[in-house]
């Protein structure tokens, strides 16, 4: 077990590396200039010379980059260009909102998707199985901006239900839960509907197998032949599905901060991008690509718990 | 009449069951009938797909879902109708009063749980027990199938045993709770001779101290000869012939059971070639008219291809589905 984390580490350093770099090129090849941001309309050629001297544009790329990672492993993400103040401050502000909308999110798409997934296996060509098939295709097929746009004017306006604006203090607060309802759901449903189908074939499949028939002669109950031998057998599709699925999960983030006003790191993101805040899109860049590494990783090991076999 | 017979452990009447395919429903095996008493074996041989396995399958109700279907018939255990039994009843039946032993040795144990754990649920299924006593229990079973190092062995799973010991930790979960009819289709083919010699003592002994009922699927005659106190023959889903074991041996009746006798290599005659029956098992969908055996029939009559032969007695409890019959 240990030995699979390690490895695991050691592959996410090039990993991570080759995401630094891309995220500097990004920037680098991207139309705007970051000194003629600071400086402002209507400066002089001459003060925008000194500035990109300041800031070290005028040197090579990939010496930029050497600098550049050796402040990073320092720990220095460098500083906002719009309001001076330290990246890795922000970022520190903006992680815990979003690592917690991600959480709640994944604790409404996991057991609900597998849930629905597990029922419709259950049921195969019933009617019940059927509605979750056809409104996993049409969760599947919207995107989740129009979701939370949905969401918002019928459990936010209409109804006036729910609030979806902003955080609402931390999660162990009444006020703290009600503001992460909207977002949560909103983002955990774009992975419901690929849960749901990936866990009803995994299913389908090992509810044909001789071992859960040896199950069933043992006397057990159906709902433990289901529940225990054949849904644990079943997952490992899943969660490796899970696994690539973080990626929209993260861009599902951006979109929905945005949208719910969500002070977290996606927001910190568009808005990074929007004034050319390159130190900054930065530091957002490389966070969310550390929480795809360790999603990633948290599989793996899930992955292995789950199937002995694989056990090292 | 003695008293097994009045009241058998398993009396199966006229069982019929089918399965759905893509081309239509087909009827696997009809008309099947057999007894079996407390303490006594009944051997049912056949080639592959001649319906062994559908009918302990149909006995237990462990039937692929939704494809297979009892259509007719009735299998009574103890006097009670196993085929009108809710699933809740049906399911205090398995495992414990009737357990099964499958012929797949590598893949009828789930390969995510502990062999320990395997074994104890079938026992926590059906008795309240804790779980150290459960698992001296289990402990118990796989030291009476002869694994060795049966310690160690509860901790392990499944891809960490040879098919041979796999095969032997399903026969101690088929033997836990001590069930009243043991069902083994195949139970040592995977094993090697001395280990199926020791197992085929193991029931012998469970047959005689706990008046243990076995069903015993084999394609192996000397394992019959061995074991067997009746045996039937099946082809094509029908009972061909039945009858106590020496009776069948000394004096079969029906060409197929003669057939399948005759392919037999016999240690005293030394023989070039091993005699085989002609042809192959028919397709259940396309079953021929009369006899299902007759195209392969060395001694078919016209008779044979028009009119289904019945199960008639030919002496005693010897029983054989042939126009031919009795062949003295």
């Amino acid at each position: 077990m240990l030995r699979v984390v390690i490895n695991r580490l050691l592959i996410s350093i090039p990993v991570l590396i080759g995401v630094l770099f891309i995220g500097f090129l990004l920037l680098i090849v991207a139309p705007s200039d970051p000194a003629a941001v600071i400086a402002g309309e209507g400066a002089t050629p001459e003060l925008l010379a000194v500035l990109r001297q300041e800031l070290g544009l005028d040197r090579p790329v990939l010496e930029r980059f050497a600098l550049y990672l050796q402040r990073v492993l320092q720990g220095d993400l460098g500083k906002s260009v719009i309001n001076k103040a330290p990246v890795i401050e922000e970022l520190s502000y903006a992680m815990g909102p979003t690592f917690e909308l991600m959480l709640c999110a994944l604790l409404v798409a996991v057991p609900v998707g597998i849930a629905l997934g597990s029922l419709a296996a259950v049921m195969r060509g019933r009617w019940i199985d059927r509605v979750i098939m056809m409104s996993s295709v049409a969760g599947l097929s919207m995107p989740g901006f129009m979701i939370a746009l949905l969401a918002i004017q019928y459990f936010g306006l209409h109804w006036g239900l729910l609030p979806f604006q902003g955080r609402g203090g931390p999660l162990w607060t009444w006020s703290g839960i009600l503001h992460m309802v909207l977002p949560a759901t909103t983002l955990g449903s774009i992975l419901i509907g690929p849960i749901a189908r990936m866990t009803r074939t995994a299913m389908l499949e090992v509810l044909t197998l001789d071992y859960i028939r040896t199950a069933r002669a043992k006397g057990l109950s159906e709902l433990k032949v289901v529940l225990k031998h054949a849904l644990r057998t079943a997952l490992p599709p899943v969660v490796t599905l899970i696994g690539l699925q973080a990626g929209y999960l993260l861009g599902g983030a951006v979109v929905t901060e945005t949208i719910f006003a969500w002070p977290g790191v996606g927001r910190l993101a568009i808005s990074a991008i929007a004034s050319s805040d390159f130190p900054m899109a930065q530091g957002t860049i490389l966070v969310l690509a550390v929480s795809f590494l360790i999603i990633n990783l948290m599989v793996d090991l899930i992955y292995c718990w789950l199937d002995p076999r694989i056990r090292l | 009449m003695t008293q097994a017979e009045a009241n058998p452990l398993l009396r199966v009447t006229r069982l019929r069951t089918s399965i759905a395919t893509d081309m239509g429903r087909m009827v696997v095996i009809s008309d099947v009938s057999f007894e079996v008493g407390a303490g006594r074996t009944l051997c049912i041989v056949g080639e592959s797909g001649c319906g062994k396995s559908i009918t302990s399958l149909s006995i237990m109700r462990l039937l692929p879902k939704p494809q297979g279907r009892i259509e007719a018939g009735h299998v009574s255990f103890l006097g009670r109708d196993l085929t009108a039994l809710s699933e809740r009843e049906m399911r205090q039946v398995r495992g414990r009063d009737i357990s099964i032993v499958f012929q797949e040795p590598m893949t009828a144990l789930n390969p995510v749980f502990t062999i320990g754990s395997q074994l104890t649920e079938a026992l926590l299924a059906h008795e309240r027990c804790g779980t150290a006593q459960a698992r001296a229990r289990a402990l118990g079973a796989l030291r009476e199938v002869g694994i060795p190092d049966p310690e160690s062995r509860l901790d392990a799973y499944p891809h960490q045993l040879s098919g041979g010991q796999r095969q032997r930790v399903v026969i101690a979960m088929a033997l836990l709770c001590r069930p009243k009819l043991l069902i083994a289709d195949e139970p040592t083919t995977a094993l090697d001779v001395t280990v199926q010699a020791q197992i085929l003592e193991l029931f012998r002994q469970l047959r005689n101290s706990h008046g243990m009922g076995l069903i015993l699927i084999t394609h192996d005659l000397g394992v019959v000869a061995e074991m067997a106190d009746d045996v039937i023959v099946m082809y094509a889903g029908r009972v061909v012939e039945a009858g106590p074991v020496a009776s069948i041996f000394n004096r079969p009746q029906h060409p197929y059971t003669i057939g399948l006798l005759g392919s037999l290599p016999k240690v005293s005659e030394r023989q070039g070639r091993l005699p085989i029956v002609p042809g192959t098992v028919p397709n259940l969908m396309a079953l021929p008219e009369g006899c299902g055996f007759h195209p392969r029939c060395p001694l078919a009559q016209r008779r044979c291809a028009v009119d289904l032969p019945l199960l008639n007695a030919v002496h005693g409890d010897h029983r054989a589905a042939c126009w031919l019959a009795p062949l003295d």
